[in-house]
C-alpha cells in the first residue's frame, strides 16, 4: 500500500502557512479558558470536607476538559475529512491521482491518517492543560490514557464518517451536511428517542440502547468512577466495552465503503 | 514507427443511463504514432480516453494499452500511460517541484529518481525558473505545461491527452505543439483529442474520427485525407529555377493541378507517400533547389466531410 505520498501531501498542506498554528492556538485557548472557569467555580463551591477541595477541583477539571475535548474532536474530525475526496473531485485533481499507482485504499487511509495526525497533535498539545487536573489530585493517570484512547476512537469513527460521505457524494457541501446530520442524530436524537420510549414503556425493564451509542456516556464512565459504577449496575450490556467495539466496526465499514466509492467505478450523477 | 498497436480498442460500448456514449468502437493506435482523436462535442472522446486511462471500465468490449487490459491489468496500464484530463486542477498550495515530486512518489519512484528527473522535466516544459514557485502563481499555459510534465514523471510509453490545448493562447499552443512533436520523436505514442484541427493536422500521423459514439474513420492521416478529398496538397518551395520546377511538376503523373508564383508551388497530387517521394526525387535530379516539400493536411475539410455534426 503506497500510503506515504497522500499522507505527506495532506500533512504538508495542513501544516503550511499560519492556519494550522492559529487553529491549534484557538483550540488550546478554548481549553484554557474553560479550565480557568471550572477552577473558579469549583473553588467557590467548596465541599463540606475542606480536605477534599483539591480532589474535587481536579475531578471537575478532568471531567469538563475531557468532555469538551471529546466534543471538539467529534466536531473537528468530519470537518477535516468531509472534503477529503469531494474537494479533489471539485478541484479536478482526483482523476490525475486516480490514474497513478496509488490504490483507493491508500488514498482513503492516507487522508484519514493525516486528519487523525492533526487531531492527535491537538490532543497531545492539550496535555499540559489536562495535567492541571493532576496538580489537584483525584484523577488516575490510567483514566487520562483511557480518555485519550476514546477520543482517538471518536476521531477515527467520525473522521471515517466524513470520508465516507466525501467519497459517496460529489459535493463537499452535501458531504459536510450529511456528516453533521448523522452526528446530530447520534448525539442528540438518540437520547431523545430513548427518553420518549422510556416515558411510554415500563421504566423497570427499559434499557437506553440508543443512548449507549452516544459518545458522551463513554467519556463520563472513563472520567467519573461513580457514573461508571451506576451504569454497570443498571445496564444489561457492558456498554463501555461494546460501544467502542461498535464504533471501531462502524469506522472500518465506512472506510471500506469509502474505498469502494473512490475506486474506478464512478457514478456520474451523484449530488 | 511500429505497426504493433500501443492502444487497441476492441468493440467498446459504454452508456450513461439511457445515453449511448460509445457504440461498438474499434480501432488501434500504432506504437510511436501521434494519433488525433477527433469528433464533435459529445462524440465520446473523453469517455474513450477515461476508459483507456483506467478511470472507468468499459460497459462492453475491451481496451488494451501496450498489450495490457485496462480492467484486468490496471496497474500495468497505469505504469505505461500518462494521462491529462480535459479539465484539471492543480494543488495550489504546493510548490512546482513538490507537485512533480508528489506524483513521482505516487508512481512509486524512489526519492533519488525523482530528484534526478524533476529538473529535466522542468527544462523540457520550460519551467526551470519556476522550480520553487507555488503552482497557484503560474499562468494557465504554465500550469498546462506543468501538468504535461506530471504525465511524464514516470517515463510512460503512451500519453493520453484530452484537449491539452484548451484555453491556451496562440503562443502557448505553438509551444505545446512543439513539445508534443518532440515527445513523438522520442517514440512516445500519443493519443490526443483536440478541437483545434489545424494543430492536430500539424503533428498527427494518425487520426480517429468518432461521432455520436460511433467510429467514423481511423487510420493514417494521409489516408483519411486522400480518401475524403481524393488528393493531397503539397507545398513546394524553391530558391530558384521556379519555371523548371513548374514544368517538371506539371508533367508528372498524378499531378492534377499546379498553382503558385514566385518561389512557391501548390500542387494538387493524387498519389501516395511513395509517389510524392518520387516526385521530390525527380525535382532534385532535375537540379531544382528545393527548400521545402510539405504534404499539407486539410483535416478540417476531411472532418467536415466525414462527420454529420451529430452528438449523443
Amino acid at each position: 500500500m503506497t500510503l506515504l505520498p497522500v499522507l505527506m501531501r495532506e500533512l504538508r498542506s495542513a501544516m503550511r502557512g499560519r492556519r494550522a498554528m492559529l487553529a491549534l492556538t484557538a483550540y488550546l485557548a478554548i481549553l484554557l479558558i474553560v479550565a480557568l472557569s471550572v477552577y473558579a467555580i469549583a473553588v467557590s463551591s467548596q465541599p463540606a470536607d475542606p480536605s477534599q477541595t483539591g480532589e474535587s477541583v481536579g475531578q471537575a477539571l478532568f471531567v469538563t476538559l475531557s468532555i469538551l475535548q471529546a466534543a471538539l474532536v467529534i466536531i473537528l474530525a468530519p470537518a477535516f475529512t468531509a472534503n477529503a475526496i469531494s474537494q479533489e473531485r471539485e478541484q479536478k485533481t482526483f482523476d490525475m491521482l486516480a490514474v497513478t499507482l496509488v490504490e483507493p485504499t491508500s488514498i482513503v487511509v492516507g487522508k484519514l491518517a493525516a486528519s487523525l495526525a492533526y487531531l492527535a497533535m491537538c490532543l497531545v498539545a492539550s496535555l499540559p492543560v489536562m495535567s492541571l487536573a493532576f496538580l489537584f489530585g483525584g484523577v488516575e493517570p490510567s483514566a487520562l490514557v483511557e480518555v485519550f484512547a476514546l477520543q482517538m476512537l471518536f476521531a477515527l469513527a467520525f473522521g471515517a464518517l466524513g470520508l465516507f460521505f466525501s467519497s459517496f457524494v460529489r459535493r463537499t457541501l452535501w458531504s459536510t451536511v450529511f456528516s453533521y446530520v448523522v452526528i446530530f442524530v447520534v448525539v442528540a436524537v438518540f437520547p431523545i428517542v430513548d427518553t420518549a420510549v422510556n416515558a411510554l414503556g415500563s421504566p423497570d425493564e427499559f434499557q437506553p440502547l440508543l443512548t449507549y451509542l452516544n459518545p458522551f456516556p463513554l467519556i463520563l464512565s472513563a472520567t467519573t468512577p461513580e457514573f461508571a459504577d451506576a451504569m454497570r449496575e443498571q445496564a444489561f450490556v457492558p456498554f463501555t466495552t461494546v460501544t467502542p467495539i461498535v464504533y471501531a466496526i462502524v469506522a472500518v465499514g465506512l472506510l471500506v465503503a469509502a474505498v469502494h466509492f473512490v475506486g474506478p467505478r464512478k457514478v456520474k450523477k451523484r449530488l | 514507427m511500429s505497426e504493433t498497436p500501443a492502444i487497441d480498442v476492441m468493440n467498446v460500448t459504454h452508456r450513461y443511463g439511457a445515453t449511448v456514449a460509445l457504440d461498438g468502437v474499434t480501432f488501434s493506435v500504432p506504437e510511436g504514432s501521434i494519433c488525433g482523436l477527433v469528433g464533435p462535442n459529445g462524440a465520446g472522446k473523453t469517455t474513450l480516453l477515461s476508459i483507456a486511462a483506467t478511470l472507468m471500465p468499459p460497459g462492453g468490449g475491451q481496451v488494451e494499452v501496450m498489450g495490457h487490459d485496462v480492467v484486468v491489468e490496471r496497474s500495468e496500464v497505469r505504469k505505461a500511460i500518462g494521462y491529462m484530463p480535459d479539465f484539471f486542477g492543480v494543488y495550489e498550495d504546493m510548490k512546482v517541484w513538490e507537485y512533480l515530486d508528489y506524483f513521482g512518489a505516487a508512481y512509486r519512484l524512489t526519492p533519488e529518481v525523482r530528484r534526478e528527473r524533476i529538473p529535466g522535466l522542468l527544462e523540457l516544459v520550460q519551467l526551470t525558473g519556476k522550480h520553487d514557485d507555488y503552482v497557484e502563481s503560474l499562468s494557465r499555459g504554465m500550469q498546462q505545461r506543468l501538468c504535461l510534465a506530471r504525465t511524464l514523471i514516470h517515463d510512460p510509453r503512451v500519453l493520453l491527452l484530452d484537449e491539452p490545448a484548451a484555453g491556451l493562447d496562440p503562443r502557448a499552443r505553438v509551444e505545446l505543439r512543439d513539445l508534443l512533436r518532440g515527445l513523438g520523436e522520442q517514440g512516445i505514442t500519443i493519443l490526443i483529442s483536440s478541437h483545434v484541427l489545424a494543430d492536430l493536422a500539424d503533428i498527427c500521423t494518425h487520426v480517429v474520427v468518432i461521432e455520436k459514439g460511433r467510429l467514423v474513420s481511423a487510420g493514417p492521416l494521409d489516408d483519411l485525407i486522400r480518401m475524403v478529398t481524393g488528393y493531397t496538397r503539397i507545398r513546394v518551395r524553391v530558391t530558384s529555377s521556379f519555371e523548371r520546377a513548374r514544368r517538371i511538376v506539371e508533367g508528372y503523373p498524378g499531378v492534377a493541378e499546379v498553382a503558385g508564383a514566385a518561389d512557391e508551388l501548390m500542387v494538387r497530387f493524387d498519389g501516395d507517400d511513395q509517389a510524392a517521394a518520387a516526385l521530390l526525387g525527380r525535382l532534385v535530379r532535375g537540379r531544382v533547389p528545393v527548400v521545402e516539400f510539405t504534404p499539407e493536411h486539410d483535416l478540417e475539410a476531411a472532418f467536415l466531410t466525414v462527420t454529420k455534426g451529430e452528438v449523443t
